[in-house]
């Protein structure tokens, strides 16, 4: 997978979104549970 | 390449909150996914997690509209709180019907505690328990600890992150991931139970 090229517009953030899960999370339900946990727990997103 | 300037969740609501529909649209599909599949995890039944997202995100857009919520930078911490909740409601709602435990039913990941009332103790134990994950933050190697703070405590993009490390997204991505997976072991490895 080579440089993104992102489009301005709010498409942009979902795209990302379907990155990470796809590329991080891979179908991992703990490391998914634990990226949500992480998330609520420092809270920033 | 053309550079690419994603609105966060905040400026999705001001967008919204001043008329423009399509923001709130774009909002909810920006986190439908991590959503819907974040509460299959807890009732591992496609269905019902479809319904119950579908239920979340209503409540979402009608508390908004509503002018009860008030954004601190905590909107999807905010949206999965109400999916939880969601999920504890529907539980109890079933529960003299339910055949299976909400361990059985699978939301026991990482030794995660079962659906229960929050009491003093458990605050207690929830306080400690983010200060054990916030030392193994620490203790990650120092590429992947960056990460990890850029992106939970800073709420950064993948791409904003790449750019602030010098890196391609790839790289980054592949950092977040492994990180990831250093951190469960470490949880496991110190018997940490996420409550």
């Amino acid at each position: 997978m080579g440089k993104l090229d992102t489009i301005f517009n709010i498409g942009a953030a979902h795209e990302e979104e379907s990155l990470f899960l796809e590329c991080v999370i891979e179908d991992d339900a703990e490391l998914l549970y634990l990226d949500t946990y992480l998330t609520e727990l420092f809270g920033v997103h | 390449m053309r550079q690419t300037v994603v609105p966060s969740d905040k400026e999705l609501l001001e967008r919204y909150r001043a008329g423009d529909s399509n923001a709130i649209s774009g909002l909810i599909e920006r986190h439908r996914k991590r959503v819907r599949d974040n509460v299959y995890m807890m009732v591992k039944d496609s269905d019902l997690a479809d319904d119950i997202s579908q239920e979340t995100f209503i409540k979402v857009v009608r508390v908004i509209d509503e002018g009860r919520y008030t954004d601190n930078g905590k909107f999807l911490s905010w949206v999965l709180r109400i999916a939880h909740n969601q999920v504890i409601d529907h539980f109890r709602s079933n529960r003299t019907q339910q055949t299976t435990t909400e361990s059985e039913a699978g939301y026991d990941i990482l030794g995660s505690r079962s659906l229960a009332e929050d009491n003093v103790e458990d605050k207690m134990v929830a306080s400690q328990i983010e200060a054990d994950v916030r030392r193994l933050v620490e203790q990650l190697p120092d590429e992947q600890k960056d990460v990890v703070q850029m992106r939970y405590y800073e709420g950064l993009s993948f791409k904003e992150i790449a750019d602030k490390t010098d890196v391609s997204i790839n790289t980054a991505l592949g950092r977040m991931r492994y990180a990831l997976i250093n951190l469960r072991k470490m949880i496991k490895d110190n018997q940490i139970i996420l409550a």
